[in-house]
C-alpha cells in the first residue's frame, strides 16, 4: 500500500463535564489511502462527529498522532474541506458568495476566483442560481452549495459530517449519487460520517464500525461492490444486514 | 430572484378585492369623521367655550399661519437637535456595546455598572442635566445622547452575541481572516438586532427631545406647544400635536423601509443576553468600575477639585438620603408617586387591555378603531402634556390621566397582538368543539394572549412610573419623588437629586421584577413540567 494520506494513531479524546472526564474516543486507529472513500458508521454519541472535527483541526486537544501524508497535521488547513450536517450557510450572502467564502484564502485574480466559482457551481449543478440567497434555496439545493464551498479550495480530503442527514429519503438518494458523480470529477480522498448504514454501503470502499462510550473502531468491513451499486441487489442487502448486525449488537443492552 | 413557489394561495378575482380594500379603508374614517363632526359641532353651537375647544376653521387657520411663520423654525431646531443627539448617541452607544462584546474581561468590568446607571430613566436625569448644564443646547444634547446611547449599546451587544457559533466554526474551517469575518459574519448577524436598537431609540430620542422642550427651552416644536398653552391658543397646540404625530410616523416608517431594504433574509429571534458568573479573582471585575468611580468622585469633591454645589460628595448624597428617608419626606413623595402610577396604570392598562382584546376578536371593531388608534399611538406621549393641563387642570386627576396615557398604548398593543396572533389550530380545535363565546374567550383566548399581555404589563409598569415622575415635572402640584427632584434642582440642591434619582432607579428595577415576577407565575403552563 502506498503511504497513507490521513492515519490517526492512538487517538484518544476526552471532554472535561462537571465532576470528571469523559471519554469519547479511546485509542482510535484508521489509514486512509489517496483518492479512498471511507465511511465512519456508528450510533449517535459514539464520538464519529468528533474524529471529523479532530482531523478538520476545530478541536487541538486529544492524545495520539493524526497525520497528514506523514506529517503531523496542526491547525485548519486548505487541504481539508468540510460539510456539515446543516448546510451552514451565511444567510446573508448569495450561493456565489458563499462558495467564494471557500477561496478567501487562495493566492488568485479576480477572474480567477470568479471562473473558479463558476466552476464549482456548475459542478453542483447550481447554475442560474448565483444570486438566490439560502433562504430561498430547498435543502438539497442548500447542501450542494455546502459541498461547493468546502471543494472550491481543491482541498485534498473532503469530510462529510452527516451531510445528507437532515434530508428526506428521496433527495437524501440523489444527492447520494450525486456525491459520487462529483468525486468521480473531482478525484478526492473522502472521509465520510453517518449512521445511515444503506448510505455507508453505497457509497464507501471500506466502512468503518465503531462502538460506542468510549468511540473505539470494531470492525472494517471493505465494500467490494461494483458501482453504481444496485440497492435492491441481493449481495447490497447482505453486506447492509451484516453491518446492521455489527450496529445492533452495539445497541443491546447490557453490552458495553 | 424567488426559487420556491410561493403563489399557491387562492386569489379572489380582483373587482371583488378592490371594493373589499376600499370599503375597509372607509371603515377606518368612521371614527376620526365623527370626532371631526362632533368637534366641529361642539365648536359651533359653543358647547365648550370656543378657548378650550377651538373651531376646526380655527386649527386650520393656525396652521396655515404657523406654516409660514414660526412652526418651520421651531420644528428645524428640533430636529436639528435630534440630528446631532443621535449622531453622537449611536456612535457611543455602537463603541461601548462592540467594546463589551469584543472582550470578556470588558463586558465583566462596564456591564454591570451600565446595567445599574440604565435603572435610572432618562426622565430621571433631567433635573440633573439641568443643573449640570444648564438649560441651553448642551442640555438637550446631553438628554439625547443619554437617550439613544442604552438602546444602541444593548442591541449592538445582543448583535454581537447572536453571531451563530455553528457559523463562527465555519468561518473557522474557511480560515476567514479577520477582517472578511468582521465583514461577512459579524456585522450581518448583528445588524438585525442593531437596527431594532436603531428604532427604540429614535422613538426615545424624540420622546425625550420633546419632554425637555416642554420643560426647559426657549424654542423648538415643544416649547412653542407650551407657548400655544400659556397663551391659551389651543388651536397651536392642536397643530403642533400633529406635526409631532407625523414626525413620529416618518421616522418609524424610515426605519422600518431601512431595515426591509438592508435585512432580505429570515432573522433569528433576538436572543437574551447572556451573564455568565464568573470565578475567583474575575469575580470582584463588576466591582472594579463602580468602586472606582465612587472614590474619585470622593476624592474631587472633598479635595474642592469639583464644586460641591454642583457635585456633592457621596457622603453627602448618602446623608440626605438617610435624613430624607428617616424624617419621611422622601418615602412620603415616593407613596404619593407610587400611588399615581398604580391608579394611573388601572385605569389606562385596563382601557388598553379590553380595547386590544376587543379590537383582536372583532375584525369589525379592529378596522372601526385599529387606524384610529394607530394614527393616535404616533404622537410622542408628553406632547399630550399641554392639552391636560388645559382640559383637566394640574391636579390629581390630570397627573392620573397622562399617567393612563402613557400606560394605555403598551397594554393595548400586547394585547391585541396576543389575541392576533393566536394558534390557528387551536382556534380551529375551538370551532370543532362549538365553544361558546365565553368560553372561547376562558379556555383560549384569555390564557393564549396571556404571555404577551404579561409582557406589555412590564412595559406598562415602566411606562406608568416613568409617566407618574413626568407629570410632577409637568404639573407642579401636592407631593411625589419627581416633584421632589424638580424642586430640589431649581434651589440647586444635587445632593437631594441624585438622592432621589438613586431611588427611582431602585423602585423602578424593583416594579420589573414585579412584573416579571408576574408573568412567570400566570404563566406557569409555559414552563411546566407534568412531574411536580
Amino acid at each position: 500500500m502506498t503511504q497513507p494520506i490521513v492515519e490517526f494513531r492512538q487517538v484518544s479524546k476526552s471532554f472535561r463535564v462537571a465532576g470528571g472526564e469523559l471519554e469519547v474516543i479511546r485509542q482510535f486507529d484508521l489509514s486512509i489511502a489517496p483518492g479512498e472513500f471511507v465511511a465512519i458508521l456508528g450510533q449517535s454519541g459514539c464520538g464519529k462527529s468528533t474524529l471529523l472535527r479532530l482531523l478538520a483541526g476545530l478541536d487541538a486537544e486529544y492524545r495520539g498522532e493524526i497525520l497528514i501524508d506523514g506529517r503531523v497535521a496542526s491547525g485548519i488547513g486548505a487541504d481539508r474541506g468540510i460539510v456539515f450536517q446543516e448546510p451552514r450557510l451565511f444567510p446573508w450572502l448569495t450561493v456565489e458568495r458563499n462558495v467564494a467564502l471557500g477561496l478567501v484564502n487562495e493566492p488568485l485574480d479576480e477572474s480567477q476566483r470568479a471562473q473558479r466559482v463558476a466552476d464549482y457551481i456548475r459542478l453542483v449543478r447550481l447554475e442560474g442560481f448565483e444570486q438566490a440567497l439560502p433562504h430561498q434555496l430547498s435543502g438539497g439545493m442548500s447542501q450542494r452549495v455546502a459541498i461547493a464551498r468546502g471543494l472550491v479550495a481543491s482541498p485534498r480530503i473532503l469530510m462529510l459530517d452527516e451531510p445528507f442527514g437532515a434530508l428526506d429519503a428521496q433527495t437524501r438518494q440523489q444527492m447520494q449519487a450525486e456525491l459520487l458523480a462529483i468525486r468521480e470529477r473531482a478525484q478526492i480522498t473522502t472521509l465520510l460520517v453517518t449512521h445511515d448504514v444503506e448510505e455507508a454501503v453505497f457509497l464507501a470502499d471500506r466502512v468503518v464500525v465503531m462502538a460506542a462510550r468510549p468511540g473505539r473502531v470494531k470492525t472494517i468491513a471493505p465494500i467490494e461492490l461494483p458501482r453504481v451499486r444496485d440497492r435492491s441487489s441481493f449481495e447490497f442487502h447482505q453486506l447492509r444486514q451484516r453491518l446492521i448486525g455489527q450496529l445492533v449488537t452495539e445497541i443491546k443492552p447490557g453490552h458495553d | 430572484m424567488s426559487v420556491r413557489s410561493t403563489a399557491l394561495s387562492f386569489q379572489p378575482s380582483p373587482s371583488f378585492s378592490v371594493v373589499d380594500a376600499l370599503g375597509r379603508v372607509a371603515v377606518g374614517w368612521i371614527v376620526p369623521a365623527t370626532m371631526f363632526v362632533l368637534w366641529w359641532l361642539a365648536s359651533r353651537y359653543e358647547w365648550m367655550p370656543q378657548q378650550i375647544l377651538p373651531e376646526p376653521a380655527l386649527v386650520w387657520q393656525a396652521a396655515v399661519d404657523l406654516a409660514t411663520q414660526d412652526l418651520f423654525v421651531n420644528l428645524w431646531i428640533s430636529l436639528r437637535r435630534l440630528l446631532w443627539g443621535l449622531a453622537g448617541g449611536i456612535a457611543a452607544g455602537v463603541v461601548l456595546g462592540a467594546l463589551m462584546g469584543a472582550s470578556r474581561v470588558i463586558r465583566q468590568i462596564i456591564y454591570p455598572t451600565f446595567f445599574a446607571l440604565i435603572q435610572i430613566p432618562t426622565l430621571a436625569w433631567l433635573p440633573l442635566f439641568m443643573i449640570v448644564f444648564g438649560i441651553g443646547e448642551a442640555l438637550k444634547l446631553a438628554v439625547i445622547v443619554k437617550a439613544v446611547i442604552v438602546p444602541v449599546a444593548i442591541h449592538t451587544l445582543a448583535g454581537i452575541d447572536d453571531t451563530q457559533p455553528k457559523l463562527r466554526e465555519v468561518a473557522a474551517a474557511l480560515r476567514l481572516p479577520w477582517s472578511v469575518r468582521l465583514r461577512t459574519l459579524v456585522i450581518p448577524a448583528g445588524l438585525p438586532a442593531f437596527i431594532t436598537g436603531l428604532r427604540l431609540a429614535l422613538a426615545q430620542a424624540w420622546v425625550s427631545l420633546l419632554a425637555v422642550e416642554l420643560l426647559a427651552s426657549s424654542e423648538g416644536i415643544g416649547y412653542l406647544m407650551v407657548w400655544g398653552r400659556q397663551l391659551f391658543m389651543l388651536d397651536i397646540v392642536f397643530v403642533c400635536i400633529i406635526v409631532i404625530a407625523l414626525v413620529g410616523w416618518v421616522m418609524d416608517r424610515g426605519i422600518q423601509t431601512f431595515d426591509r431594504v438592508l435585512i432580505r433574509w429570515p432573522r433569528a429571534a433576538t436572543p437574551e443576553l447572556t451573564w455568565s458568573r464568573s470565578k475567583g479573582y474575575a469575580r470582584l471585575l463588576p466591582w472594579l468600575l463602580p468602586l472606582t468611580l465612587l472614590v474619585m468622585w470622593q476624592w474631587a469633591s472633598t479635595r474642592g477639585i469639583v464644586d460641591p454645589n454642583l457635585l456633592p460628595a457621596p457622603t453627602t448624597v448618602l446623608a440626605e438620603l438617610r435624613v430624607g428617608l428617616l424624617d419621611g419626606t422622601l418615602l412620603n413623595a415616593l407613596s404619593h408617586s407610587f400611588a399615581r402610577a398604580l391608579a394611573g396604570l388601572l385605569l389606562g392598562g385596563g382601557i388598553g387591555v379590553t380595547l386590544g382584546l376587543l379590537l383582536g376578536m372583532s375584525r369589525a371593531m379592529d378596522r372601526l378603531l385599529g387606524p384610529t388608534l394607530a394614527t393616535l399611538r404616533q404622537v410622542a406621549v408628553f406632547a399630550w402634556v399641554p392639552l391636560i393641563t388645559a382640559w383637566v387642570g394640574i391636579g390629581e386627576p390630570a397627573k392620573v390621566t397622562f399617567v393612563a396615557l402613557a400606560a394605555f398604548f403598551p397594554m393595548f398593543v400586547a394585547a391585541h397582538h396576543g389575541v392576533v396572533n393566536r394558534s390557528a389550530q387551536l382556534d380551529e380545535a375551538a370551532r370543532a368543539l362549538r365553544l361558546s363565546h365565553g368560553l372561547k374567550l376562558r379556555v383560549l383566548i384569555l390564557p393564549g394572549a396571556a404571555a404577551a399581555i404579561f409582557a406589555g404589563l412590564q412595559l406598562g409598569l415602566t411606562y406608568a412610573w416613568l409617566g407618574a415622575i413626568g407629570s410632577e415635572y409637568f404639573m407642579r402640584s401636592g407631593p411625589g419623588i419627581g416633584g421632589l427632584m424638580i424642586n430640589a434642582q431649581q434651589l440647586a440642591r444635587m445632593d437631594i437629586v441624585i438622592g432621589a434619582m438613586v431611588l427611582i432607579g431602585l423602585s423602578g428595577a424593583l416594579l420589573r421584577r414585579l412584573g416579571e415576577a408576574i408573568e412567570t407565575r400566570s404563566t406557569r403552563w409555559r414552563t411546566a413540567s407534568l412531574v411536580p
